[in-house]
């Protein structure tokens, strides 16, 4: 069996459809292209897919993975890429094909590009730079055993601030995975609850690249 | 005033609203080019699983300077926000506002979705009555099942489409795009060209009176080029039609999800309260090779794992098995599976069984619709008690646990015992699972019965037949429920308030479009969501419109009145539809049409061929 690890955007139309939307759209699309994909066992065999973590709602993703087999040992992996690409919708476009060196379950971290508002200062990048600098923040975090608060500052491995086109751009590295995991949404709710002009202010998140818990880059 | 993005952000289903989907066609917008908008009055789930609007949708848009395009209905929660911030109801591909395109075609599924259309043209932002459109375009335009009786929606449309619309719709496509280049404006030229296109309805071309006692004294043409007759269109040869060979696969989940392949048009059976059986007919099957190879293109070019052979009453096909045997001998390399719903109780088989989903999701589900065999032969379905029996055992020895049964109440002719009969019948089928030797042991059957309120319908021999009245289908319920005595049965029931309301609008003539009217005024929407609709609203508006809803569901019809449908040639003749009536007075059985030809008169319409003749 060969592993393929294969890099897509989520972009366009497609940012918001559910991470089961886009593992049902990916494994037709598997389909479509003929590609001789390894089936799960058992009484309802489904092409056998992997994903890099759920992006929320209307997150963008610029890098994100999915790895599956094929049964053809001699399958040539760079022509899959070009066959899934004529065979997706525009949302979900195919970038890459490799054989996986890592395992996804090694991803820890992932870099972020947030857009948040709009007419914004050189000020306002500056106050949201403070902001985020603070050595405490505190926020109400949602998880699967209920809320608690958390002090999310040392979470955030780098963050830069600019102002582009208007906007505040936040890049970031957040961890990723398990009980630490952060999401792009709260720095922007710390800021909205901090500094009157990010009140109510919408935002973009795009997730851009995965790392290892050691900041290597995955692959 | 929010951005189409961030009101995305606030509805619960933003997939709905996107558009983008695999199989979706964009197309360049050049000044030659016709926008066309398919409207589904229903959410976008319901909607795309509309095979019909599959087939439309390839069929519109394989044609030159032809955009089609999807539109459905938003849910509460996108509707709030598309009023609120001014954002007109839009097609899926283009995003474009519809009331820019030159065609909106609604398709009328079922009379629930009436008040839905008119929303849709609200959000759209177009006036909803056909007379208050001066302008040719955007036109708007219907067709489908309940287009069979118009008559209620005549002050919305500019035209009905009667009958199939695989050759009407190119047909009238080309005539609104000749109009179009020629620079026409005049709204009633276009019309007229339109209504001389076989199966095309102008309602404002004809002019109606009535009897002081409320029924219709005469229905005529007020315009030259109106059709005393209007003759419902069909497909002559159904193995040469246009079938598409890719569809546009849905990100979100929608309620049917895989390969739909048709198997036949029409149905051999004759129930006589079925109004597809009728307007259907004459039956015309697909042959193997044919349904093959579209089944085989639609696997490739979709990635679905599985293929749901549809029809009225697809084990009625003559090759089936053929059929079936040949589509296995690659689905099952490819991990495909076949399913087959609308089987009957009386043919199914182990040998069907097991080619039918390997996996046993969920429960099989039969429609014997009436509790006793002297009521069966009233409405023709002819299936016996043995024949039940004989089937629910094969499930059971086959693995089955869930069998649920579809019933009617309130049918012509129907008496106490025939109610009670529901409930014998359904413990009848318990006693079996516990006499099947071969049957799952440890475990016990579930079996449920749905049950719905009869609604009479037209072009059917029950369309002069009264619908009972609510106190009668109360006491009919009570009873029924005091007879099941097992805990294995599980006893559903589909409100007969929807069910009056429901027959009022398949009967009416066009002064019930009032009521419709007003209604939607009041806020009635979604009307077949049980979440949505209220009978109350409904009664308020027919007394505010001067509309009487008993005259149109509860009296029962005289031969000789004229029925507001009566102007449509749907192929069956009103002489059939009476005898059958008389038939069924009489408890007499009509034998299958490939049995006997029972003379329906729908071969008129195809030269004489009838499949179910040979």
């Amino acid at each position: 069996m060969l592993g393929v690890r294969l890099t897509f955007a989520k972009e366009g139309r497609a940012l918001f459809i559910s991470h089961l939307d886009l593992m049902r759209c990916m494994s037709r699309g598997i389909c479509r292209a003929g590609l001789p994909v390894y089936y799960t066992q058992g009484f309802n065999p489904q092409p056998y897919l992997v994903f890099s973590p759920p992006l929320s709602l209307g997150y963008g993703g610029a890098a994100e993975i999915c790895d599956f087999s094929l049964l053809d040992e001699g399958y040539p992996v760079e022509e899959v890429v070009a066959r899934l690409r004529a065979v997706m919708p525009e949302g979900v476009r195919p970038i890459a094909t490799a054989v996986p060196v890592h395992k996804l379950g090694a991803l820890a971290l992932a870099d972020w590009e947030i857009r948040v508002g709009a007419g914004m200062t050189a000020a306002d990048v500056a106050a949201a730079r403070d902001c985020l600098d603070a050595p405490e923040i505190l926020v109400l975090k949602k998880s699967k055993r209920g809320e608690r608060e958390v002090n999310i500052r040392p979470m955030i491995a780098s963050l830069t601030a600019a102002e582009e086109g208007g906007a505040l751009v936040l890049r970031c590295r957040l961890p990723l995975a398990g009980e630490n995991a952060l999401n792009p949404k709260y720095l922007v709710e710390v800021l909205g609850r901090s500094l009157p002009q990010f009140a109510d202010a919408d935002f973009f998140a795009l997730r851009t690249a995965f790392y290892l818990e050691d900041g290597t880059p995955f692959c | 005033m929010l951005s189409f993005e961030q009101i995305l952000k606030r509805v619960q289903k933003p997939a709905y609203y996107t558009g983008g989907e695999y199989g979706s066609v964009v197309k360049e917008k050049t000044p030659d080019l016709l926008r066309y908008a398919f409207c589904f009055p229903d959410t976008y789930d319901i909607g795309m699983s509309y095979l019909g609007g599959k087939i439309l949708y390839g069929l519109i848009n394989s044609m030159d300077n032809v955009w089609c395009e999807r539109v459905f209905a938003p849910k509460d929660d996108m509707e709030a926000l598309m009023r609120e911030n001014n954002l007109p109801l839009y097609g899926l591909e283009s995003l474009d506002p519809i009331r820019e395109f030159h065609l909106i075609g609604f398709t009328l599924q079922t009379e629930l979705s009436y008040t839905n259309i008119l929303n849709m043209l609200d959000l759209a932002g177009i006036p909803l009555l056909a007379k208050d459109r001066p302008d040719p375009f955007p036109l708007i335009h219907a067709g489908g099942p309940c287009a069979y009786n118009p008559e209620p929606l005549a002050d919305f449309f500019d035209f009905f489409i009667i009958g199939e619309g695989e050759e009407v719709q190119p047909e009238f496509i080309r005539v609104c795009q000749q109009f179009k280049e020629e620079g026409g404006s005049d709204k009633r030229e276009l019309l007229r060209r339109l209504a001389a296109i076989e199966g095309i309805y102008v309602p404002s071309f004809y002019d109606v009176t009535y009897h002081e006692d409320g029924t219709i004294a005469s229905f005529t043409p007020n315009d030259p080029a109106a059709k005393s007759t209007v003759t419902k269109r069909l497909v002559q040869n159904i193995d040469e039609i246009y079938y598409p060979d890719k569809v546009v696969i849905p990100f979100a989940d929608v309620v049917h999800d895989r390969v739909m392949l048709e198997v036949f048009r029409g149905c051999i059976r004759g129930c006589r309260f079925c109004q597809a059986g009728t307007i259907y007919r004459p039956v015309r099957e697909k042959s193997p090779a044919v349904l093959d190879r579209c089944a085989q293109t639609l696997i490739d070019n979709t990635g679905y794992d599985e293929i749901s052979l549809t029809s009225l009453s697809t084990s009625d096909h003559t090759r089936l098995m053929e059929t079936t045997d040949q589509l296995l001998s690659w689905c099952d390399p490819r991990k495909i599976s076949l399913s087959l719903p609308s089987l009957r109780v009386d043919n199914f088989s182990t040998e069907l069984m097991d080619k039918v989903q390997r996996v046993r999701r969920g429960g099989l589900t039969f429609a014997p619709e009436a509790g006793t065999q002297r009521m069966r032969d009233v409405i023709n379905k002819q299936v016996t008690e043995e024949e039940l029996a004989r089937t629910c055992r094969i499930a059971f020895e086959g693995g089955w646990l869930n069998i649920k049964l579809y019933f009617m109440i309130g049918l012509p002719f129907e008496t106490e015992e025939d109610v009670a009969g529901i409930a014998d019948l359904a413990q009848m089928v318990v006693d079996t699972f516990y006499r099947c030797e071969n049957r799952p042991k440890g475990k016990s059957p579930r079996v449920t019965i749905s049950v719905a309120t009869f609604i009479p319908k037209p072009f059917t021999p029950f369309q002069w037949a009264a619908q009972d009245r609510a106190e009668q289908v109360d006491r009919k319920i009570a009873l029924l429920r005091d007879k099941i005595r097992s805990r294995k049965i599980v006893f559903n029931y589909h409100d007969r308030k929807a069910s009056y309301f429901e027959a009022v609008l398949a009967r009416g003539d066009r002064r019930v479009g009032a009521s419709i009217l007003r209604a939607f005024e009041l806020g009635a929407k979604f009307d077949g969501w049980e979440s949505h609709f209220s009978l109350d609203l409904w009664l308020k508006a027919f007394a505010e419109t001067g509309i009487d809803p008993d005259f149109y569901a509860t009296r029962p019809k005289a031969r000789d009145e004229i029925l507001p449908w009566d102007f449509i040639d749907c192929g069956v003749s009103k002489a059939f539809l009476w005898r059958e009536n008389e038939r069924a007075a009489m408890a007499a059985v009509t034998p299958n049409c490939r049995e006997h030809c029972a003379g329906c008169g729908a071969d008129r319409l195809t030269g004489g061929y009838c499949h179910a003749r040979g």
